[in-house]
């Protein structure tokens, strides 16, 4: 759901603090950045992406730039917290249980729907998380937020070959481990 | 190169290009290679995955808790961004500049890294200084901070040599320093060879370079050794002690002894002469 034409005179609005375009811009990306960091953080994700949201205001009021520059822009902060996020882990005592323990008690909407929708869900992520961290890293930052390699190798702070590397790795090691469990394009697709 | 190896860079070179073609859309799941093909579908998944919270779903009291939780946080956003300061334009407007709510773990190897370097730059530092070669006022600070722990450096305009020279022994120096080498207690022949001065470690550093002894390098700088009239007085009294004891001992052995001395001795010699005239009488007496 991209703004086109409209993006400039939305983020005009949202600048001086329209709520109406504030909305818009959280809108067309909360999906791909949602989804980007629970991913890559089995919990938590939804408080990292309310802070990735607080830190895009914070900072907007000094964006200029096209649609593809305020995705990419958000990324980048969202990258950083997920930084951040990472760095907390390692220091603190206590190991959270993951959401996906809890799910299962929690109320439920439409059960079929839920299930037919989580399988593919479920099963992409589960294979995006088997892979080494750098290369989840790449593969994600180009699927979600749609930025070239160089641009990846900006954000990351590597070399554009070595994100070149990173991603034939990983799509190497994806297609390597859906053989090793015999999922098939058709299988995928039925999903 | 052989071809074997070339044809295997050149298709690891056209895997690299599908993939970035496959990551960034351009390459269909038709065109994409064989093995690859189920990789394009999972891609296919998260490129599709809902927009909305995944997961979400009512609460207890039928409110969507994502689509809540987004309701707030674009209030939020909005609240800040009406409270915010004029915009001034970042020249790279994407790349944010990151402030890290955690601090960065320390890395070992950049702390000792770091503790390297400091410790490499405070020793060239102190060795210049010792060396005094250091600017004024840094060799100064230098100076006065070292000296607290007992660390002599010296201060800026001082030479850098701390050590005492000693005179020079082609001047005038020599003359007194030979008078002193063998003056007081030291030794008459070899001087004060065992005293750890450094003036007169020279000297006999001195005087074996020009491979005399230190009295024989001192030799024309110092009186010339001059007939002891001491000795000749005390053999004197000895003879006439002896002559006194033992009368009719000869006289003529001490005479010849004063004779053979110089004039310096002659007034005490004449007195032993009288001694001797005294006991000639004797002697012919007898």
């Amino acid at each position: 759901m991209a703004l086109g034409q409209n993006f400039a005179r939305v983020l005009l609005a949202a600048k001086t603090g329209e709520e109406w375009a504030v909305s818009k811009l959280y809108q067309d990306l909360s999906g791909p950045v949602l989804n980007y960091l629970k991913i890559q953080s089995s919990d938590e994700w939804e408080d990292l992406a309310s802070e990735t949201w607080i830190d895009v205001a914070r900072a907007l009021p000094r964006f200029e730039g096209a649609e593809d520059d305020f995705r990419r822009f958000v990324f980048a902060i969202a990258h950083r917290r997920l930084i951040d996020y990472r760095r907390k882990l390692r220091r603190r005592k206590t190991h959270p249980v993951p959401s996906e323990l809890i799910e299962p008690y929690l109320p439920s909407g439409d059960v079929e729907e839920e299930a037919l929708n989580g399988i593919a869900r479920k099963e992409a992520m589960a294979r995006i998380r088997a892979l080494p961290p750098d290369q989840a890293e790449v593969l994600l930052l180009r699927v979600f937020a749609g930025l070239s390699a160089t641009e990846v190798a900006r954000l990351l702070g590597k070399r554009p070959v070595t994100v070149r590397v990173l991603q034939h790795r990983a799509l190497t090691r994806l297609a390597a481990d859906l053989a090793e469990f015999h999922v098939t394009p058709e299988q995928l697709r039925a999903i | 190169m052989d071809s074997s190896r070339r044809r295997g860079l050149q298709s690891r070179s056209s895997d690299r290009e599908a993939a970035d073609g496959l990551l960034s859309g351009t390459l269909g799941a038709q065109d994409a290679p064989a093995e690859w093909r189920p990789v394009t579908e999972l891609l296919t998944v998260l490129r599709t995955l809902p927009a909305t919270t995944p997961g979400g779903r009512a609460d207890a009291t039928g409110v969507d808790s994502s689509a809540e939780r987004g309701r707030r946080t674009v209030q939020a956003m909005a609240a800040i961004l009406a409270e915010a300061p004029a915009p001034r334009a970042w020249r790279r407007h994407w790349r944010v500049p990151f402030r890290p709510s955690v601090p960065r773990p320390l890395n070992v190897f950049r702390v000792r890294l770091v503790t390297a370097l400091v410790a490499a730059t405070l020793a060239f530092m102190v060795g210049l200084a010792s060396a005094g070669r250091l600017p004024g006022p840094a060799q100064n600070a230098i100076s006065v901070a070292l000296s607290k722990f007992g660390i002599t450096i010296p201060r800026s305009g001082q030479s850098g040599q701390t050590t005492p020279v000693g005179p020079i022994l082609s001047g005038p120096e020599k003359k007194g320093l030979c008078n002193a080498f063998f003056a007081g207690k030291g030794n008459a022949e070899s001087g004060k060879v065992d005293s750890n001065s450094v003036a007169f470690t020279n000297l006999q550093n001195a005087a074996a370079k020009a491979g005399q002894t230190v009295k024989e390098f001192c030799a024309d700088v110092l009186p010339a050794p001059t007939p002891t009239p001491t000795q000749g007085h005390q053999k004197t009294d000895k003879g006439a002690k002896s002559n006194n004891g033992k009368p009719g001992s000869s006289d003529h052995g001490n005479g010849s002894d004063h004779g053979s001395h110089g004039h310096g001795s002659d007034g005490e010699g004449q007195g032993s002469n009288s001694k001797g005239q005294d006991s000639n009488p004797q002697g012919s007496g007898s």
